[in-house]
């Protein structure tokens, strides 16, 4: 459906979007599913996952807590990548200059703005991406859907 | 209008171009490719995985932590 390479170009390929275009390989998962298909094929991961996004929510700051949890989060999750290969959809092969530079323009953008505000001391003047974001991270409900949206983009993250 | 609000407006600009080229991205037969196809395209290499895969964990650890 979608071709991101450069028009004529006989290394262009197109990019996959039906299950016959996707690598078939052993998953823990079975074939390849967003995150919103996983939960409902596998209601006690969704669970566990929101009792995890809940755990951190309450939790508060520099503290011990979040950063136990998320030590052992992440090595978990490196050990189970390691050990359980996954289903993933197929990368383009090719992606076409002109059509990747609107990408490099709002990222230079961010990161050009973010240092800039760092740099000059990450103050209210100043303020950084966190610095903004603090006050809504000081609530709950808002701790539990990052961390829900956070686990979401991961996992569609691992099955590229 | 202080810099403050300069830079708020700065970083809601970039979010929205974000958004904004990535929809282009969905387009059919678009030259741009989508976010996730981006990365995905980074993430071919294994340095490129890696990397990619750290930058999630650290940013849900940068803003959780905080």
């Amino acid at each position: 459906m979608t071709n991101h390479a450069d028009e004529g170009d006989p290394a262009a390929e197109p990019i996959a979007t039906t299950p016959a275009d996707l690598h078939v390989t052993a998953s823990p998962v079975g074939p390849y599913t967003t995150a919103w298909q996983l939960t409902q094929a596998k209601p006690w991961l969704a669970a566990v996952a929101l009792m995890f996004a809940t755990a951190l929510g309450l939790t508060r700051g520099l503290t011990a807590p979040p950063q136990v949890m998320l030590a052992i989060f992440g090595w978990i999750m490196c050990a189970w990548l390691a050990l359980r290969p996954m289903e993933r959809r197929p990368a383009p092969q090719r992606l076409s200059l002109v059509g990747t530079l609107p990408w490099v323009v709002v990222i230079l953008a961010f990161a050009g703005l973010e240092l800039y505000s760092f740099f000059r001391g990450s103050t209210y003047g100043h303020p950084t991406l966190s610095v903004i974001t603090d006050p809504a991270f000081e609530t709950f409900g808002v701790r539990v859907a990052f961390v829900v949206g956070w686990l979401g983009a991961g996992w569609h993250l691992v099955r590229r | 209008m202080n810099t403050h609000y300069l830079t708020v407006a700065g970083f809601a600009t970039i979010l929205a171009a974000l958004v904004v080229v990535d929809a282009l991205g969905r387009r059919p037969d678009s030259r741009i490719p989508t976010l996730s196809d981006l990365l995905a395209y980074v993430m071919r290499t294994w340095p490129g995985r890696v990397g990619v895969l750290f930058f999630w964990w650290w940013f849900g650890w940068h803003f959780i932590a905080r």
